[in-house]
């Protein structure tokens, strides 16, 4: 009989959720988010607006663990909302499952506030299950921007409910 | 439809076609995927199929005599499915569940008449097995149905759960179903394995040391005797997170809402989908309703915190 050995090796600790998350001081204080990513995700911010955006960025290894990002899997807002937001469920799943079997994590939680700064709600860190992911807020508020003139994207820690900001290079 | 009690209402229950859950690549394969649905039974769980069975082999043994009454250590499903059998058959039933069991669950099976006796919270489930063992041992008027080792609970999987899926759908080629007790995936395998030997039977299985509600893991060193794995094509492990995912997944995309061990048995189907022949068509048992769970945040909760809740020490079976 097989069992299947690819997901007798996952644990909590290997797939970016569950409790058994790295302490706030052990983990990266600046992370860097290649541009092809960061201009994918504003792009979707964009094209849901006036509703708000959400996706997954999908790593190496947790984004806490030091992790690198490999790839933006935008996916649909199902609240269909301009103050609140929820990843399908049936694509998270999806999503889920297809980075398990390549050996990769949920390492990013992406969403976007349409007209607020790029910080978590209390809702948004009600919401945040995903305690070894980093947390990215794209804002399209003017006042928000990016040096660049470009939507500024912002990166948060969401652990038991509490945001910390993280240090956010955006690189070629 | 007309019956004589509410114990008689088991089984016969549908398979509904999901298809929109699969990967697009999956669909592109002529993959179809369909839910064996459950949880449409007295208590919303597989479980009324196995409760009844089990009374029937006692009565038909001539162990559940006049003045004998039940007793079971259960939280769950079971202890709720027993409670309406006992109940319709005036079968007086005892349960044994640990202190910290949710007044919700204990408030159901009162209501139908049971009566509950506390094991010691910091024991868990184990705690309720050895209390009810040692009171079955102190008294023989209690009668433990045992669904752990009684054949009767493969059977009734056998005898109905199967053949109602080979008679609904003949061109079935894959069925994934949880392991709790292992009494469903027994009985569909030596079924199939005799009827249609094509079938392959998958189990969800949940990962060493997490606890999905409801299932358990062969790789905590813990082989219920009605099980026999030999029989099955494989075993797949699959987390929490992921079970209440797909829970959530299934009640959003086709309106059946379950509870997270049939999330943990799609998750399982949905990863034996991506590796399955064109064509393929595979069912997958809806076993246990999603409004027992409202508490514990299934609708829309934050999923780390369900996930610690589900992790508590009280089992659903």
């Amino acid at each position: 009989m097989e069992i299947s050995t690819r997901w007798k090796t996952r644990s909590k600790a290997t797939s970016s959720g569950g409790s058994a998350q790295l302490n706030l001081a052990e983990r990266p204080t600046e992370i860097t988010l290649p541009r092809k990513i960061a201009d994918a995700i504003r792009a979707h911010a964009r094209s849901e607006a006036p509703r708000e955006a959400c996706g997954i960025i999908v790593g190496s290894a947790s984004a806490a663990s030091g992790g690198a990002p490999l790839r933006w899997e935008p996916t649909t807002n199902v609240l269909a909302s301009s103050t609140l937001y929820e990843i399908d469920p049936a694509q998270l799943l999806r999503i889920s499952i297809a980075a398990d079997d390549a050996d990769e994590v949920i390492w990013g939680i992406v969403h976007s506030h349409v007209a607020s700064p790029a910080k978590p709600s209390v809702t948004d860190t009600g919401v945040a299950g995903y305690p070894d992911a980093l947390y990215l807020i794209v804002s399209l508020a003017q006042s928000q921007s990016a040096p660049d003139g470009e939507p500024g994207i912002r990166a948060w820690w969401i652990v038991n409910r509490e945001a910390t900001e993280v240090g956010l290079q955006i690189q070629e | 439809m007309r019956y004589e009690q509410i114990g008689e209402v088991i089984g016969g229950t549908p398979l509904i076609r999901v298809d929109a859950l699969l990967p697009e690549a999956a669909r592109a394969k002529g993959i179809h995927l369909f839910a064996k649905v459950e949880l449409l039974g007295p208590t919303g769980s597989i479980k009324d199929r196995t409760a009844k069975a089990l009374i029937d082999d006692l009565l038909f043994r001539g162990l559940l005599t006049p003045g004998k009454e039940l007793l079971e250590p259960t939280s769950g499903n079971t202890g709720a499915a027993l409670a309406v059998h006992a109940a319709a058959r005036s079968i007086p039933l005892t349960l044994v569940m640990p202190a910290n069991v949710t007044e919700e669950r204990r408030a159901f099976v009162r209501a139908l008449g049971a009566t509950i006796v506390d094991s010691p919270a910091d024991q868990g489930s184990n705690g309720a097995v050895a209390l009810a063992r040692a009171m079955a041992k102190g008294d023989t008027k209690y009668v433990m149905p045992d669904q752990y080792s009684n054949q009767a609970n493969p059977k009734v999987h056998e005898v109905t759960t199967a053949p109602e899926i080979l008679t609904d759908l003949p061109e079935v080629d894959i069925v994934v179903a949880g392991l709790g007790t292992g009494g469903t995936a027994t009985g569909l395998a030596r079924y199939f394995a005799r009827e249609k030997p094509s079938v392959k039977i998958w189990a969800a299985e949940p990962m060493p040391g997490e606890k999905v509600t409801g299932l358990r893991s062969l790789e905590d060193g813990f082989t219920p005797e009605v099980m026999e794995t030999e029989l099955l094509a494989g075993r797949v492990l699959v987390n929490s997170r992921d079970s209440i995912l797909a829970a959530r997944a299934l009640a959003r995309s086709s309106g059946i809402l379950a509870g997270p061990s049939t999330g943990a048995t799609l998750a399982v189907a949905l990863r034996v989908a991506r590796d399955a022949a064109p064509n393929s068509n595979i069912v997958f048992i809806a076993c246990d309703a999603g409004w027992k769970y409202f508490s514990a945040g299934l609708g829309d909760g934050n999923l780390d915190e369900m996930e610690d809740a589900l992790e508590g020490d009280v089992f659903w079976w």
